[in-house]
């Protein structure tokens, strides 16, 4: 059995750089598509509150929710950053496994 | 001697895999999207309503109902380790939904503009736990 330990860390790295390249992408969409959302979301409410739509309390209670909105949107960032960094791990061990033990 | 340390490094390696993310749940998945379906076939069927006519004992039972598969969902987040991030929106879409009741149920009516707004919330709210599942995947 031959194992070379400078080809098993690069062909770890080619599938870490590969999983993190699949992933990143959908990261930075969401993360747009959600700077998107909260940028209309705020300026709705202050046009609503100038048009006269929504009083100054509702409008206090409104920038709540909308705080939790957005809170909720970049814990799904830093989720998907998560599962981006795990998935890269699992794909760098497996691919170890597999050189090491070839089935 | 060589091949069996890696082989021993290896399998212990492999068995130590660090875990820094609940894997993907389904029956998560599933319950996210049936409840996001709920909340925007409740907003759409008020807003068929006239303003004036959106009585909050109209829609107390669909309130609860909505609350208990939201409670159902924070519950099944809670039980999943290394799951932060899910817990806390599903405490957020609680949240939400709970001012939504409490304000409802001490106006007894509820604005055009507001419904609009509550629409896209929810929707935004689903899509980002929806995303952050589906990332585990």
């Amino acid at each position: 059995m031959s194992f070379n330990i400078n080809v098993a860390l690069g062909e770890m790295a080619d599938a870490m750089q590969l999983s993190v390249a699949c992933d990143a992408g959908d990261i930075q969409q969401f993360a747009l598509k959600a700077l998107n959302r909260q940028k209309a979301a705020f300026e709705e409410l202050a046009i609503a509150l100038a048009d006269g739509d929504l009083d100054q309390d509702e409008f206090q209670d409104e920038i709540a929710r909308e705080m939790l909105v957005v809170e909720t949107e970049l814990l799904a960032v830093t989720a998907m950053g998560k599962a981006m960094v795990q998935k890269a791990i699992n794909a760098a061990i497996n691919t170890l496994v597999q050189l090491a033990l070839p089935v | 001697m060589r091949v069996f340390v890696i082989i021993t490094f290896t399998l212990l390696l492999s068995a130590c895999q660090t875990t820094i993310i609940a894997p993907y749940d389904a029956d998560v998945r599933n319950l996210l999207v049936r409840s996001w379906v709920k909340v925007d076939m409740f907003w759409q069927t008020m807003s068929e309503q006239p303003q004036d006519e959106r009585r909050y004992a109209n829609y107390a039972t669909q309130y609860r109902d909505i609350e208990i598969d939201l409670k159902v969902l924070l519950k099944l987040n809670q039980m999943r380790e290394q799951n932060s991030e899910s817990i806390k929106q599903s405490e957020n879409l609680l949240s939400l939904w709970q001012d939504d009741i409490a304000k409802h149920k001490q106006k007894d009516s509820f604005k055009d503009f507001l419904l609009k707004r509550r629409l896209d919330q929810y929707q935004r709210v689903f899509d980002a736990m929806l995303s952050a599942e589906d990332a585990k995947d």
